[in-house]
């Protein structure tokens, strides 16, 4: 008597579950990756060999960072708020001229401050000069 | 008389090479992704209320702490070697992203743009962190 075997042993690999699974990585690649953006102020550094531009003193907004970190605007002792305030009435910015003189000790965070305030208001002709040592 | 339907419609989708397109979709993600870089410094940039958005590319990253520690991309040394750390150039288009403590004196930060210079490099841009209502007085 001949004896039938009750279990088959099928010789596919079940690969309906693979999308599910390709599909899981892709979402969770997508939920896990952040896209790199920094926020910053762009510069452009002038030419080594380019001589230094010469512009009219009346074209010149300057502006001093002391030692101690106090502002000066054209020879005129100013806070942050006054400054902001004395930029609001430029209207003529397109001409203008920044010169941002920052002594060698005063502190990164108030030079960027200063740049913020002027790019803010639209001045875009800004150069950085160090004071001191 | 009964007509037989000549062909049936199948009510099934083939979903196949729904995998391929998936591992496909999965590679192209993994290939064209960049890894953040791991700063050798680690850095409290100064916050302002109001920055442009930088989209970070690719170029140089210098970092810059108070103590006058120095990092080119995942480089440490120190601020006086800056120079001779820093590599040629490689084309006039080349971006610097400059990593600095918001602490920092403005001389080191002076130096580190000079060094730039003298390496013909043209588009540097200060890093910040953007704050509403941050100022430099927080």
């Amino acid at each position: 008597m001949r004896i039938q075997r009750l279990t088959e042993i099928s010789s596919e690999i079940p690969v309906a579950s693979m999308s599910d699974i390709a599909f899981l990585l892709i979402v969770f690649f997508m939920i896990v990756s952040v896209f790199s953006l920094e926020a910053g102020f762009l510069l452009k550094l002038p030419d080594k060999d380019q001589p230094p531009l010469k512009v009219a003193d009346k074209k010149i907004i300057e502006v001093r960072i002391g030692e101690d970190n106090c502002l000066t605007l054209d020879q005129k002792t100013v806070t942050f708020a006054e400054l902001n305030a004395c930029l609001e009435h430029e209207n003529s910015h397109e001409l203008q001229y920044v010169a941002i003189k920052a002594h060698g000790q005063s502190q990164y965070k108030i030079v960027v401050a200063v740049i913020e305030c002027f790019r803010r208001r639209g001045f875009d002709k800004i150069s950085l000069k160090r004071l001191g040592p | 008389m009964k007509l037989k339907n000549g062909h049936r419609l199948q009510s099934i989708i083939p979903v196949a090479s729904m995998s391929d397109i998936a591992f496909l979709l999965l590679i192209f993600m993994l290939l064209s992704s960049i890894l953040a870089p791991q700063p050798p410094l680690r850095i409290d940039p100064p916050k302002v209320p109001n920055t442009a958005e930088v989209k970070e590319e690719q170029g140089l990253r210098i970092y810059v702490n108070a103590a006058g520690l120095a990092g080119i991309n995942d480089t440490l040394g120190r601020l006086d070697d800056l120079e001779n750390l820093l590599p040629g150039i490689a084309c006039p288009e080349e971006r610097v992203f400059l990593y600095a403590d918001s602490g920092c004196e403005y001389e080191k930060i002076d130096r580190v743009l000079a060094a730039l210079k003298a390496k013909a490099f043209r588009h540097v841009t200060l890093i910040c962190r953007e704050t509403p209502g941050g100022g430099p007085l927080e």
